[in-house]
């Protein structure tokens, strides 16, 4: 049952992609200021968890809400941007962006003006320690290195929930590590409630956060 | 410099340097979103326009541009409602448009030289609405791209990334098919279909080699898109060769250029 103030709850739901159950009777609540890894084998449903969360993907019944609004209402789109969300294709991006162009990107939609951005994302590149990074190439970027600038990319948007979706799978043990400092820094310094989903068993194994293991599309 | 004396001839240089400095970005799109099959697509959909044009009366230009716009539409929503990829929607669509305009060609009785001179353009034709229409579209598409740089870059980088960062990259994506396919049917009856890649992707691609972000590639792509205009152009009055063929050539040699020094800088590198 999912606690009345939960940042995420979700009760019941079902999603089906082209006649396949993908998540059925999913129930799953996580408290602001949480970390969480949901664990799980491949197909088990946790990257369209994340991306139901998102408003990615639709679902066909059950509720769920994030930070307090319906998922898919007017009033969620108002929150839509409290979320930050770090994916692993975005890794392989092959076009010549910039590293602060790809920071920048957390901000394209703000009501801000541009000084105010700019400033947002020189802090953010700060706090995650990718400021050398801003004028590299992102494609020639090691995989490190690129997760740094979406973990930037996601403090510009000022989140207060982050999703990541296997976002330490692709890195050698020395990145990997720097990774779960920032988040676990994160998470301390500024309350930001963070799920992650990780079949990475270094990760699982060395962690103190909260493990949801899932299988064939609900919660073991 | 006489030569400019000439009205079709000015206006033919003035429509050809408009669309080689502003046309690349489109190219920039097609690269980025994988549209090449789309971009085939929109030439058979301008060819049905022509064809019906031609069998209605109207301008084919107009009705080859209101054909690519509808099929833009009918692609991005059959693929979103679909799931299906945007290649395969496009390939039906390719067919579908061609097999129509073989039907209204036969059926209406349009001489198949003048529905398929749309697939050759000159820009010694262009009139002076023709010349306008590339002036406001080439305003249009420079405006787009950088007063919502940030957010068409977001939708270029990722389109989910796009979406949870705030962006309505359902909207953005629509404009930048609408662009695209704008930029074909003026392409078309600027220099034709079988060339206007020299102005649309070759300088895109050139521009893919040496440019080291996201701004840098859509500047550099005009720039080499303005080179090859206006140099093709003084060619072929050099040369005395169709102005689309001189753009082409030196566009193609320039692209040689480009993968010469790819591979001196991977060597270095």
């Amino acid at each position: 049952m999912a606690q009345p103030d939960a940042c995420i709850a979700a009760e019941s739901i079902h999603v089906s992609i082209d006649g396949h159950s993908i998540l059925h009777d999913l129930s799953f609540s996580v408290s602001c200021g949480e970390r969480v890894i949901v664990a799980g084998p491949n197909g088990a449903g946790k990257t369209t968890l994340l991306k139901v969360i998102l408003g990615l993907q639709r679902w066909s019944a059950g509720t769920l809400r994030v930070l307090g609004a319906q998922v898919g209402t007017r009033e969620w789109l108002r929150h839509r941007r409290r979320v930050g969300y770090v994916n692993q294709e975005a890794i392989s991006v092959d076009f010549p962006f910039s590293g602060r162009e790809v920071v920048e990107i957390g901000v394209c939609a703000l009501p801000l003006t541009a000084p105010v951005k700019r400033e947002r994302v020189q802090e953010a590149m700060s706090a995650v320690g990718c400021t050398h990074l801003q004028h590299r190439m992102y494609a020639r970027l090691s995989g490190g290195e690129k997760q740094k600038l979406s973990l930037a990319r996601c403090l510009c948007q000022d989140p207060s929930v982050l999703l990541l979706d296997e976002p330490t799978s692709s890195l050698d043990p020395v990145s990997r590590r720097e990774v779960m400092d920032i988040l676990h820094d994160l998470n301390e310094r500024r309350g930001l409630t963070v799920v992650m989903v990780s079949h990475d068993s270094q990760v699982l194994a060395e962690t103190s956060w909260r493990i949801e293991r899932m299988e064939a599309g609900s919660f073991a | 410099m006489q030569a400019f004396s000439y009205p079709p001839i000015l206006r033919g240089f003035v429509a050809l340097v408009v669309a080689g400095c502003f046309f690349p970005m489109a190219g920039v799109f097609i690269l980025r979103l994988n549209l090449v099959t789309l971009r085939f697509t929109l030439m058979h959909a301008a060819l049905l326009g022509a064809a019906l044009g031609l069998a209605l009366h109207i301008d084919p230009l107009f009705a080859g541009l209101v054909l690519d716009v509808a099929a833009i539409v009918a692609i991005a929503r059959v693929a979103r409602e679909s799931g299906l990829a945007l290649g395969y929607v496009a390939t039906f669509f390719m067919v579908l448009t061609i097999g129509l305009a073989f039907a209204v060609i036969y059926k209406a009785g349009v001489p198949s030289k003048d529905a398929f001179g749309i697939l050759w353009g000159s820009i010694y034709s262009l009139s002076g609405v023709d010349l306008a229409v590339t002036a406001l579209y080439a305003a249009a598409i420079a405006l787009f791209v950088t007063a919502l740089f940030p957010r068409v870059s977001a939708v270029l980088f990722h389109r989910e990334i796009a979406f949870a960062s705030g962006v309505n990259e359902a909207a953005v994506t629509t404009a930048i098919l609408l662009f695209v396919g704008i930029s074909v049917a003026l392409l078309m009856k600027l220099i034709g279909a079988l060339l206007l890649d020299s102005i649309l992707l070759l300088p895109a691609i050139v521009a893919s080699f040496t440019a080291r972000s996201a701004r840098g590639f859509f500047v550099q792509a005009c720039v080499i898109g303005a080179f090859c205009s206006i140099a093709g152009f003084f060619s072929s009055l050099a040369l005395d060769v169709p102005a689309s063929s001189a753009v082409t050539v030196i566009a193609a040699c320039l692209l040689g250029v480009g993968l010469i020094y790819r591979r001196i800088a991977r060597r270095r590198s």
